[in-house]
């Protein structure tokens, strides 16, 4: 991997930071991204309003509209990483190849779906079951997703003994459980921040601009889910560079980076 | 999109009109946040205080309502001047932004003057908006009226220097002042090191740059497994050993820990083996030519 070209520059960062910088990127590449965002999420948002319709047009139910917004979001939750991993082959390749075809993607996201259903819907997806362990997976292996994605390490090991993507999370997500855990909270609640300032803030632009307030059922049906998802969406683009981060501090590519330079230094005195 | 893309990092370089350059990190919303959240509490104490001690004291002479005026008054100055009349006072720097090492700077990187550092405050208040309204909240009783941020928020997402409406009308940018962590001597005591000092040449002295390169290699070299040692210390160890004449199948980690042990701790070696601090060295300070490097 050549760390010189890499369109983010390589160097250890705080996690606020990343959050900053994801901002960033997220306003770089927000057509690729739309469009990556549209194809993994339109499926499962089309899949959440048919299941969920029911709550709404029930009047019973609809008295605790509550009920809705918790399915929703456990559904939301438990499709994240399926919903958002074009956007994470997208990233992948311009950060290091600076070039991108929808192909490829597609080749890709294919090739790692069977890890992806058993690591982060069928295991996630137990987890969350029992509630209080829902948590699990965002502290000990919180980057799963991009190791599968982009790493593409093999499902089991073979006789050459390569790599198996759980060992190799392992060895990423091993002794920095605490600190994930500080970040996951850091997530929530920015998270929350942001789900609400969109939320509501849309509502009031629209009423703005039409001079009428969308109607509670738009709002439970559109306005709330998609407000979830460009947040989920942007915490692709977080988790995408907080895995770089911890990647850099854990192989010291900027380490490797610092005597590259000073070894073409040598040679050119030389 | 095949042709090269700018690189992206929060990272931005200054040059002076004096032709000094300076590369500063700008502080994004989500950075700066902590230091709003301190300025607030801040804020609503001072005011909370005002009101009570206004209303204590006129009650007894029969004059509440100036102590409601005090409160008020209190919360009009702080809601519009707090962060104007300290960024202007205190170079940059309200007392959230001194907590978490922020300061506010002209984009040229030159100190902030007060006009700009109250008229960007002033301008803090359409930051909030919009407004967003839960209705019937409160039991059904009143609506919920809360700032989104959001026309602070875009605004931050699509300029490089992460600039607020306030920042972009004033021309100032807010930065980290970075501390770099105080890191001591690392003890090199590698088994054959003693060994290899003695094979470098007694004039080798290693150059700035490549003192503070392996400093860096060093400080982060016990995260490493033997065989990334060996992979990340190759790039320098080839060129160095052929430069000094050395054999090319050395070791190059070990090598990299011998011209550590040369910058730092002198020809001798006389630290070798040994966990002492260094001269100049408090309590986990770096040694005054480690932090001449480092600089």
């Amino acid at each position: 991997m050549n760390f010189d070209t890499t369109h983010i520059l390589i160097r250890e960062r705080g996690f606020a930071e990343i959050l900053d910088l994801a901002l960033r990127l997220f306003a770089a590449h927000w057509r690729p991204l739309l469009l990556a965002g549209v194809a993994g999420i339109a499926p499962w948002a089309l899949l959440n309003l048919a299941l969920l319709d029911g709550f709404l047009t029930d009047t019973e139910l609809w008295q605790d509209p509550g009920q809705y917004v918790m399915w929703m979001a456990a559904l939301m939750f438990l499709e994240a990483p399926l919903a958002t991993a074009p956007m994470t082959l997208y990233l992948g390749q311009a950060t290091f190849t600076q070039s991108f075809s929808a192909k490829r993607i597609a080749s890709e996201y294919w090739r790692s779906l069977p890890q992806m259903v058993w690591y982060q819907v069928v295991w996630r997806g137990v987890l969350m079951l029992l509630f209080i362990t829902a948590a699990i997976p965002h502290i000990w292996w919180p980057y799963l997703s991009e190791l599968v994605l982009l790493e593409r390490n093999p499902f089991f090991g073979q006789r050459n003994q390569s790599l198996t993507t759980r060992r190799r999370s392992r060895n990423l997500h091993r002794g920095v459980a605490g600190e994930l855990l500080g970040r996951w909270v850091a997530s929530l609640l920015v998270g929350a921040l942001l789900f609400t300032a969109i939320a509501g803030g849309s509502r009031v632009v629209l009423w703005q601009l039409t001079g009428y307030w969308t109607t509670e059922l738009v709002t439970f049906r559109v306005l709330l889910p998609l407000a979830g998802w460009l947040v989920l969406g942007y915490f692709a683009v977080v988790r995408f560079l907080a895995y770089l981060d911890l990647r850099i501090r854990r192989e010291g590519w900027e380490v490797e980076l610092s005597l590259r330079s000073e070894a073409a230094r040598l040679a050119k005195v030389a | 999109m095949n042709s090269p893309l700018p690189r992206l990092d929060s990272r931005i370089g200054i040059s002076t009109p004096e032709n000094i350059a300076f590369e500063y990190r700008v502080a994004g919303p989500w950075t700066r946040l902590p230091a709003y959240l301190v300025d607030l509490l801040i804020r609503i104490v001072a005011v909370i205080v005002v009101w009570l001690v206004g209303m204590i004291f006129f009650s007894f002479v029969d004059l509440a309502a100036i102590g409601w005026f005090l409160g008020l008054l209190a919360w009009f100055l702080a809601q519009w001047f707090y962060g104007g009349l300290f960024e202007a006072y205190r170079n940059g720097q309200t007392p959230g932004k001194q907590v978490f090492g922020l300061r506010v700077l002209r984009i040229d990187g030159r100190p902030v003057t007060p006009i700009q550092a109250i008229l960007r405050n002033l301008l803090q208040m359409v930051d909030m908006m919009p407004m967003a309204i839960i209705p019937g909240f409160f039991f059904g009783e009143g609506d919920l009226y809360f700032p989104t941020f959001l026309a602070a928020l875009v605004p931050m997402m699509l300029t490089q220097r992460h600039q607020r409406l306030g920042d972009l009308v004033c021309g100032t940018m807010v930065v980290v002042e970075e501390r770099i962590p105080v890191a001591r001597l690392d003890a090199v005591d590698q088994e054959g090191l003693a060994q290899l000092m003695e094979l470098l040449p007694a004039n080798f002295q290693p150059s700035r740059s490549l003192a503070r390169s392996v400093s860096h290699y060093m400080a982060r070299r016990r995260y490493f497994g033997p065989a990334r040692r060996q992979e990340i210390a190759r790039h320098v160890g080839e060129a160095l050993a052929a430069k000094l004449g050395m054999p090319a199948n050395i070791n190059h980690d070990l090598l990299l820990s011998a011209v550590y042990a040369r910058s730092f701790f002198g020809s001798t070696g006389e630290l070798l083996n040994t966990t002492k601090k260094v001269k100049g060295d408090k309590g986990g300070g770096v040694g005054k030519r480690e932090m001449e490097l480092i600089k």
